[in-house]
């Protein structure tokens, strides 16, 4: 489908509508993203591995969390996601 | 939005894993039902002329999130207290909230009025959305379509899941599925997921700021993408961006196991190939596979595969999230691939080539049904290039509205369609005649 911002001429009624739609589904997007994005840095700052580190250290002797942690924080949203997203889709079927 | 909020609350709160774990469980359940249900909203109410258009958006909205997250991650990663990470975790609020007050403001889609048989109310919920009375002539025929499709996907009855593997659609089906799965075996999550641990340990001192040059060019790199798509058609499009990340990835491997990690134009190059990967993975496969696999199934089977196929982009998302750490760690039980491990993405990359030259049918342009008659009469996908349809959506309608028609094949339905003209021009023939 093309790219348009503007109504075919002739289309009646009013566009406003239309672009909030586009807005608050695009609203749903940042969500999205932002979610999945933001553990990438979290997983990586001091101060969390200093909190979170349950005395695994790495090879400079910082505090680190171990490979099935890190794993297991950043899988678990991804898979919940997909179950409702599955649920969600069978109920549509 | 309720369950997603408790997910907020508990990994603010959280100090060990377990309650963080929970939380992200929590929050993933809200994620879970906005993904799902927000792109069948805005297909429901978005007017024809700007679907396109907000489908983009969609896609732009969560690289645009991407990047936020690194920028809040960034700008608080020095603090030396809990706010280093709660303030990141706690945004999610707003966004809750600017979510929840959508919903409150946006009317339900006249589509679901239609399904649960109330056509006052979808004419009501229609008018708002276009800000006309509800007996204007405009109204009364998009709800016409609206009902007329409705009782359509009806008429067809329920596919089953054994259905979307007859035919040729079950290579459609293969189609889409390992499209989806090839997206994300080129890697490209690891890179959001795990990049600023990988660089971090990869010796480069401002990690964070890579993130947010990565996640910038993602944005940036998606725009041209939507426009390429309509321009350039999927099977160039598809195949530039596979040749492009697999050289990418191939190289960002080299450098990064041949050359030390002391090595500062070593980083540099890693850091400018990573950068110029993804500018080629959102400009082509990132929003062309959900393209291809929304517009390569006939109507009756379209929900069943296409659940199918985005089962198959999730299923490897997770299994990317979960499997790298063992993968590039080191440490006992561990694989210790390092930066080897993008030799893995720049392999499938290279497959993602064949895979396009091989499976891809060119399907720039053409309706639903069109599409059908490209994948029945066109046996090698190199050779869509070339196709012309001989079919007009228009004399297909005609003949499936005779409703006698309704099981036929595409090749019956075309040659029905062919009779019905012929007929027609006998028809004016004799008509003249006489």
């Amino acid at each position: 489908m093309p790219i348009q911002l503007r109504p075919p001429p002739g289309t009646p009624g009013a566009a406003w509508p239309a672009i909030c739609v586009g807005l608050f589904v695009a609203f749903g997007g940042v969500l999205f993203g932002y979610d999945t994005g933001t553990i990438g840095g979290i997983l990586a700052m001091p101060y969390w591995l200093k909190t979170f580190s349950t005395g695994f250290t790495d090879a400079d002797g910082l505090p680190a969390i171990t490979s099935s942690q890190s794993s297991q924080i950043v899988s678990i949203l991804v898979s919940i996601i997909e179950v409702i997203s599955a649920f969600n889709h069978l109920d549509r079927c | 939005m309720v369950v997603f909020c408790v997910g907020v609350i508990l990994q603010t709160i959280a100090t060990d894993i377990p309650v963080f774990t929970a939380g992200r469980f929590f929050a993933g359940y809200g994620v879970g039902m906005v993904s799902a249900l927000i792109p069948l909203y805005q297909s429901e109410t978005a007017p024809k002329w700007i679907r396109g258009t907000v489908v983009g958006a969609y896609q732009w909205a969560i690289t645009i999130g991407l990047l936020i997250a690194a920028i809040v991650d960034n700008a608080t990663k020095d603090r030396d207290d809990t706010g280093s990470y709660r303030i990141p975790i706690a945004v999610q609020f707003a966004w809750a909230l600017i979510i929840f007050f959508g919903m409150l403001l946006l009317p339900e889609t006249p589509r679901m009025y239609i399904k649960r048989g109330k056509p006052e109310r979808a004419a009501k919920s229609l008018a708002t959305l276009r800000r006309l009375d509800t007996d204007h002539p405009a109204i009364v025929e998009e709800l016409g379509e609206i009902m007329a499709n409705h009782e359509y996907e009806m008429s067809l009855g329920k596919a089953t899941y054994l259905d979307c593997f007859r035919g040729n659609l079950g290579k459609r089906l293969a189609t889409g599925c390992l499209l989806q799965a090839l997206q994300q075996l080129t890697g490209v999550n690891f890179i959001f997921y795990y990049g600023t641990s990988f660089f971090k340990r990869s010796g480069i001192s401002n990690s964070f700021t890579v993130s947010m040059i990565t996640s910038a060019v993602n944005v940036a790199s998606t725009l041209p993408g939507l426009y390429l798509v309509e321009a350039w058609g999927r099977r160039p499009l598809l195949l530039f961006g596979a040749i492009g990340m697999s050289v990418c990835q191939f190289i960002v491997a080299g450098v990064g196991t041949g050359v030390g990690i002391e090595n500062l134009v070593a980083q540099r190059a890693l850091i400018a190939f990573v950068c110029i990967y993804i500018f080629f993975f959102a400009s082509s496969w990132g929003p062309v596979a959900w393209v291809v696999t929304g517009e390569i199934f006939p109507l009756k089977v379209r929900a069943k595969s296409l659940s199918m196929t985005t089962a198959s982009n999730w299923l490897l998302n997770w299994a990317i999230a979960y499997a790298t750490p063992y993968m590039v760690d080191d440490g006992p039980g561990n694989a210790n691939l390092q930066a080897k491990v993008f030799f893995v993405w720049g392999g499938f990359c290279f497959i993602c080539i064949a895979f396009v030259y091989f499976m891809i049918y060119e399907t720039k342009g053409l309706s639903l049904e069109q599409v059908d008659e490209l994948y029945g009469k066109v046996n090698k996908a190199w050779q869509s290039k070339g196709f012309v349809p001989t079919l007009s959506f228009q004399d297909v309608k005609d003949v499936s509205e005779q409703g006698a028609m309704r099981n036929a094949s595409l090749t019956d339905l075309e040659s029905a369609a062919i009779r019905k003209k012929s007929v027609q021009h006998e028809e004016i023939t004799t008509a003249e005649k006489r």
